[in-house]
């Protein structure tokens, strides 16, 4: 059952607490989507289990850190599994991406689930990500959603490292720009 | 190129996740002692988060939580209060979770605190920070640390972790309001590291600072930041009201 921006608030004000029911609440409404991001990132079952484990104990042990006025409950979230992942995809051989084309599908711009302060910021940032060329919002993307190392993406586009460094850099401050944040 | 774009170039792609692996591990440690840095992260990791909610949904393994559940079957130091004010609610959910690992768990963890911490007012146990855990591991925290407030000293006890050869264990802490990490002693044995608390200290600066243990070469970082990532993580917190009142 999805949890309201608010209830997902208080449920992490509880498990702060040190309440496991408000933590297998939270498990229920958010394990899904954290799961999904790490998955994709990952590429394997098998570590993406092994790391969403560790992203919930590392929600249980520092739920008191989570500070409402500073991200929405989903992104806290998000950027703890978000980050584990990276960092484990970063530390082991991932899935050769060469092999496995299909992974590197972007995902939409749409999300049915999403509430309305949700879609009003990511209609905010395609618009500011529409603003690239199309090559170079497609390696933001990458990037973002895969975890790519400019390595990676340089011997996809046969291009050198510090030239997509230079783009993605430029890129990035295009976005930062355009968003005026 | 000025040194703030630079930081902010940096940040940005390690919130996009660009950064090789060797760069990413560097800016972690750089990070906890960089304001500036961790600001920009932060602000990097709210204007890229929508594209995090766009994740497919995905179901993952049922028996995952119960893994998750065992993994956090050792009370955390505060809940050694809540758990003595409610010990019949304990039990119900305690039954919920997997019974024998949980219960197992919970008794080492209250054998810890009796023998161990008894005397002290703020505790600690120190977890892996990351990569997998072994199962004495999981059951167990890596070191137990623990704060006597009047006067302030911290003592740090291994308790499954190991020595190695040519390295040392170095303890830290990272309170609020201090931008970097501050190193409390080294921890070269299996013998338990006394040290006075770094001075001047408020209590209240002590509840919730995060403890870390970085691994250095023989006698301890020489340039009083630790020289890699840290290995094991924890928070202080309160084991009784007084002590609680106190640092608050």
């Amino acid at each position: 059952m999805p949890l309201s921006r608010q209830q997902l608030i208080e449920t992490l004000g509880r498990v702060a607490q040190g309440d496991r029911a408000a933590f297998a609440a939270l498990y229920q409404a958010t394990s899904l989507k954290l799961y999904g991001i790490v998955v994709r990132i990952l590429g394997r079952r098998d570590l993406a289990d092994e790391v969403l484990q560790e992203v919930y104990v590392r929600v249980w042990q520092s739920a008191a850190d989570y500070d409402p006025a500073t991200s929405s409950p989903i992104t806290w979230l998000a950027t703890i599994a978000r980050n584990r992942a990276l960092d484990e995809a970063k530390r082991k051989t991932m899935v050769s991406l060469e092999e496995s084309p299909h992974l590197l599908q972007l995902p939409g711009d749409d999300d049915p689930s999403a509430n309305y302060e949700e879609m009003e910021e990511r209609r905010r940032l395609y618009a500011c990500l529409n603003t690239l060329e199309p090559e170079k919002k497609e390696i933001v993307l990458l990037v973002y959603h895969y975890g790519l190392t400019r390595e990676q993406i340089a011997r996809r586009l046969n291009r050198p490292v510090p030239t997509i460094k230079t783009w993605l850099r430029r890129s990035l401050e295009q976005i930062k720009a355009c968003l005026g944040q | 190129m000025t040194e703030d774009e630079d930081i902010d170039g940096l940040a940005a792609e390690y919130v996009l996740g660009s950064l090789d692996p060797s760069e990413r591990a560097a800016l972690h440690v750089r990070r906890r002692g960089d304001r500036a840095l961790a600001d920009a992260i932060g602000a990097w990791e709210r204007r890229l988060a929508p594209l995090s909610w766009q994740a497919p949904e995905v179901e993952p393994p049922a028996h995952l939580f119960a893994g998750i559940l065992q993994k956090i079957a050792t009370p955390r130091p505060a809940e050694v209060v809540l758990l003595r004010r409610h010990a019949k609610r304990w039990r119900g959910i305690a039954a919920a979770a997997t019974a024998v690992a949980a219960c197992l768990s919970l008794a080492v963890g209250w054998f810890l605190y009796e023998r161990i911490v008894e005397p002290t007012r703020l505790v600690a146990e120190l977890y892996r920070a990351a990569g997998t855990s072994t199962a004495d591991e999981i059951m167990h925290p890596a070191f137990v640390v623990s704060v006597q407030l009047d006067p302030c000293a911290i003592t740090a006890r291994p308790v499954t972790a190991q020595p190695r050869p040519g390295r040392n264990y170095q303890l830290w802490i990272m309170r609020q309001g201090v931008p970097a990490a501050e190193p409390l002693g080294v921890l070269s044995g299996p013998e338990a590291l006394t040290a006075p608390c770094p001075a001047p200290i408020a209590p209240t600066t002590l509840l919730n600072a995060t403890l870390a243990v970085s691994q250095e070469p023989d006698g301890g970082s020489t340039t009083g930041t630790p020289t890699g990532p840290f290995a094991f993580l924890g928070k202080l917190m309160a084991i009784d009201r007084a002590a609680d009142e106190k640092a608050r």
